[in-house]
């Protein structure tokens, strides 16, 4: 484009624009100047200076947000300066401002390489030209002759594009205010700003990788997630059930190890005779090599360790130690039993409580399915394999909801449930039968064991019971599952719970009649030699049996018969995983670990060990050989109903074990810590006698034990209270639950009186106290129910 | 889209911005910078990988262009952020008889339902639905599942009888969900 004079090109306009040339010495900013690149209004089309906040593809022109282009002129300045108040929309001055023709040339026309002097030559002889500066460079005084707010006032309300205005804005601007602006500067200021911004950032995204660091810490985490995006969340509900043992087990094994074993093996009492050499069957049958270490009772001293010389209590040994602790074993041992068998009621009662306080949410379960479809994504996902994850569960998810629905939609007829019923009741009589029997077998086999003279050196004969037992323990509950799939059930979860219950009942029958033949029979038969290490021994081999057993199980019931059902019966699916039966496994295990912690303190450490290698191949063989359940469901409360089971039947059990074993058993008198006492519980009872005789500033001590610990109207009375806190809480809960129900169904009341008018006859009633979870809470209250 | 944004933002937009959406001086311009950074090839187009994986990724996509237009600026980018603005306490009762702030429940919901409904004709019709679902849940199941599932969803949720979710009965329906925190973005200070 040639160079034409400036006149010119301003004739075809109506109006001549506003100057902010490229090459005004006036206008240009000296940063421009010295960069030598035009600044030439916001027709820039390579520039860099678009106009601000406008994203729009290269397609020439900037995209006005608002003002669109008209014809006005600069305005003259304003005679009277404008009050604050006053909005500057005066038609005379508004409509005398002029926004920048859009007809402009772009400046990718213009030649650059113009002499600066034929640049300017536009400016200097054009008298229109001139008279626009001269409009501008007075409205800009007045405008610095406001104060800052009017300014921005009057800015605002005016009729220019933004670049316009952002230019009236920079030249307006006193010196001070310049400081003020964001881009101003430069500088100093925002170099602040932004290293400030450039710290909490870097904080916050240290902070979310720690979260992040953390949370990967925790075991298994994507092996869990795994398992419950393909196979649904009641096979989930075994694995955390295991993960959760884990936990219990490690509390309890830290807490014998630090309080009995560690000191046992920093001050080792002498041995008897010369250690028996290791063969590998020990650790099959705990016997041999195992007896005299610190891994059973009968290791464990009698003394206090760690004594200063001249004690009176201390017969034995007396190496001079100078500025040790002394350290009572016996009373070590049984109270650490005590506090751990204590810490362990506590957790889990507190995790029943918690698991059930959040299974039986006070929530109707109106518009689960909708929930589910639209608010279940999680947007926050950024990798391919969890957003493959996340499909997986939203999959499963929406599949259990589906079949729990259709499963209400089917009712039965009268005579189908009588006929139910019968075959429920024959199932039921069966399974029992089939317990008693058990019980009865193991009863008899074990005492012709006893009666029958054991082979001296026969180690391998000890593992008869363990193995009788535990094939036992596997073939009952094959046969009780044979006879509940010829009974029909609706509900799967239904099943579950019933082969729970029956296999309980017989793992019950099973444990008491072995509990029976240790405590009273052994004890009798094994008076005069260690029968506690005889005890510990014999559960630690049931421990291992168990888990061999389980191993073959897991090889025979799953791998092979998936092989064998798929080449030779030419079955498409592959078998289920029994949840009933590996949840019962699992919690025969632990009630074994707990009946044995008095006689073997590291008994724990064996369940761990056993519980990471069952985790593993588990998971492995679900994986491998096992599908997803035919009928999808959902296992809200089965975490809930495993804790429940594991505290009442499996811990109660145990804890009774052990306070029978504490307070009428007599200890054996050639091993162990309570060798010289008629109970165990009567270590305490010396050590308060030896706490009294010390001196009067204890005596608080052997008063509190007399009139508190011993006194037994002092413990009901205690116990008394407990029962009336528990009872007052029920009723509170209950009444809670009570009120939240008749809130729910006022609100829906006047919903539905609200809507009522708009509503057409015979519209069905929204009802949104779901029913289910009320009946489920409020037990035996027969208050108004409506049909959901 | 493109974001040729020069990094100048003047304070008369941000006090607009500000005005309309309710995010401080700050945030505004640090989502500027975000903004601008975002185009750094100035080729027009934007790669956001995390956008790939995400099956409802179109959708959202759509959701921050205007009607009709393939082409969004800094304000329509904040005004679709400041959906995701948290609810404070205090601003809950400050300006009654001013339009309803970006950031509520009810605006928020909207936001989600447009990203459900297709053909913008203010409801969910089953289709829409089994292509949500489709989306959502990958390949392994069945059409009769995904039909089924669709269908209780409706049934749930529809109150008029006309098969399809409008967009009270969508906030019927989500009633009891905690919309105003999963659908919100902590904005750093």
């Amino acid at each position: 484009m040639s160079l034409r004079p400036r006149g010119t090109r301003a004739a075809r306009s109506p109006a001549p624009t506003m100057k902010a040339k490229c090459t005004t010495p006036s206008t240009s900013s000296s940063k421009n100047r010295a960069s030598g690149r035009p600044r030439r209004g916001w027709s820039c089309s390579r520039g860099s200076r678009r106009p601000q906040g406008v994203a729009s593809r290269r397609s020439g022109g900037p995209r006005a947000p608002r003002a669109r282009p008209h014809s006005a002129s600069w305005p003259a300045c304003p005679a009277a300066p404008l009050a604050a108040a006053e909005a500057p929309s005066s038609p005379s001055t508004t409509a005398a401002l002029q926004p920048r023709r859009s007809s402009r040339p772009l400046l990718g026309n213009f030649v650059l390489s113009a002499r600066p002097s034929l640049r300017l030559y536009d400016l200097e002889l054009d008298p229109t030209a001139r008279e626009e500066e001269e409009k501008q460079s007075l409205l800009v005084k007045e405008l610095q002759s406001l104060a800052v707010a009017q300014r921005d006032h009057m800015l605002r309300g005016m009729p220019l594009s933004l670049a316009e205005k952002r230019s009236l804005r920079e030249k307006s601007r006193t010196p001070r205010g310049k400081w003020r602006g964001q881009q101003g500067s430069g500088g100093v200021c925002s170099c602040c700003g932004r290293l400030r911004y450039a710290c909490v950032l870097a904080l916050h995204s240290l902070g979310l990788a720690l979260l992040s660091g953390l949370q990967a810490l925790t075991p298994w985490r994507y092996a869990l997630k795994r398992i419950g995006g393909q196979f649904g969340s009641s096979v989930l509900s075994y694995f955390l059930f295991l993960k959760t043992l884990l936990a219990f087990n490690a509390l309890l094994q830290l807490l014998l190890v630090a309080f009995i074993v560690g000191p046992q093996v920093a001050f080792p009492p002498a041995l008897p005779g010369p250690a028996p050499i290791c063969t590998g069957l020990e650790l099959l049958t705990g016997a041999g090599c195992f007896t005299h270490t610190v891994m059973f009772y009968g290791h464990y001293s009698n003394a206090t360790l760690n004594q200063p010389c001249g004690s009176p209590l201390d017969g034995s040994q007396c190496t001079p130690r100078a500025g040790g602790l002394p350290y009572n074993m016996p009373l070590a041992y049984l109270y650490t039993v005590g506090a751990g068998f204590f810490i362990t009621c506590i957790t889990l009662v507190y995790s029943m409580a918690h698991s059930f306080g959040e299974s039986y949410r006070v929530g109707s379960t109106s518009g689960i399915h909708a929930i589910t479809v639209f608010c279940s994504w999680d947007y926050k996902v950024t990798q391919k394999r969890a957003s493959r994850l996340q499909q997986d569960n939203i999959r499963t998810r929406l599949k259990e909801l589906l079949a729990e629905w259709q499963l209400r939609q089917s009712p039965r007829s009268v005579c189908g449930r009588l006929r139910q019923a019968a075959a429920l009741g024959l199932a039921w009589l069966l399974c029992l039968g089939t317990a008693l029997g058990c019980a009865v077998a193991i009863h008899v086999f074990s005492e012709f064991l006893i009666q029958s003279p054991e082979a001296a050196g026969q180690e391998a004969a000890l593992l008869v019971l363990p193995l009788v037992v535990g094939l036992l323990n596997l073939g009952a509950p094959y046969l009780c599952r044979v006879l509940a799939a010829l009974e029909p059930h609706d509900s799967p979860v239904l099943e579950v719970y019933v082969a729970i219950c029956r296999n309980l009942i017989l793992k019950l029958a099973i444990l008491g009649t072995l509990c029976y033949h240790w405590l009273g029979r052994r004890v009798a038969v094994l008076q005069d030699q260690c029968w506690e290490d005889f005890v510990g021994q014999e559960l630690y081999r049931f421990l291992v049996m168990d888990f061999v057993l389980m191993l073959l199980d897991t090889l025979f019931g799953e791998l092979v018969w998936r092989i064998i059902s798929e080449k030779k019966l030419k079955r498409r699916r592959k078998p289920e995983f029994d949840i009933a039966r590996n949840v019962l496994e699992l919690i025969y295990g632990q009630t074994l670990t707990w009946l044995g912690v008095l006689f073997s303190p590291l008994l724990p450490a064996v369940q761990i060990i056993k519980l990471l290698l069952v985790f593993y191949v588990k998971k492995t063989s679900l994986l491998a050989n096992c599908q997803a359940p035919r009928r999808p469901w959902l296992a809200s409360h089965m975490s809930t109903i495993f804790l429940t089971l594991l505290c009442f039947p499996a811990f109660l059990g145990a804890a009774i074990f052990l306070c029978y074993a504490v307070w009428q058993v007599k200890p054996s008198s050639t091993c162990g810590p309570f060798r010289t006492l008629d109970s165990m519980y009567e270590a305490g009872r010396v050590w308060v006698r030896y706490l009294e005789a010390a001196g009067p500033r204890v005596s608080w001590l052997p008063w509190v034990h007399r009139y508190l610990v011993e006194n037994t109207f002092f413990v009901f009375l205690v116990s008394a209270l407990l029962l009336a806190v528990i009872y007052l809480n029920i009723q509170v809960v209950r009444g809670q639950r009570r009120v939240i129900c008749l809130l729910k169904e006022q609100i829906s009341n006047a919903c539905i009186l609200l809507l009522g008018s708009a509503l057409p006859p015979g519209f069905p009633v929204p009802s949104h106290c779901g029913l289910s979870s009320c009946r489920f809470l409020l037990w035996g209250w027969r208050g108004k129910t409506k049909s959901s | 889209m493109g974001s040729r944004a020069s990094t100048l933002l003047r304070d008369e937009e941000l006090e607009e911005i500000k005005k309309e959406t309710g995010f401080s001086h700050s945030q505004i311009t640090r989502l500027y910078s975000r903004f601008t950074s975002l185009d750094k090839g100035e080729n027009g187009t934007l790669r956001i990988p995390e956008l790939a994986i995400n099956p409802l990724g179109d959708r959202i996509i759509n959701a921050f262009f205007p009607e009709g237009e393939d082409q969004v600026n800094f304000r329509g980018f904040m005004r679709t952020l400041a959906h995701f603005r948290p609810i404070e306490d205090n601003e809950k009762s400050k300006d009654v008889n001013g339009p309803e702030p970006l950031n509520s429940r009810s605006n928020k919901l909207h936001f989600a339902f447009r990203l459900y409904d297709l053909d913008k004709d203010e409801k969910i019709s089953r289709d829409e639905l089994l292509q949500v679902l489709r989306m959502m849940v990958g390949v392994n199941i069945s059409d009769e599942q995904l039909g089924s599932i669709a269908d209780r969803t409706i049934q749930e949720a529809d109150q008029d009888g006309d098969s399809a979710i409008s967009f009270t009965e969508f906030v019927k329906v989500l009633e009891k969900v905690d919309v105003e925190q999963k659908m919100s973005i902590r904005f750093l200070h």
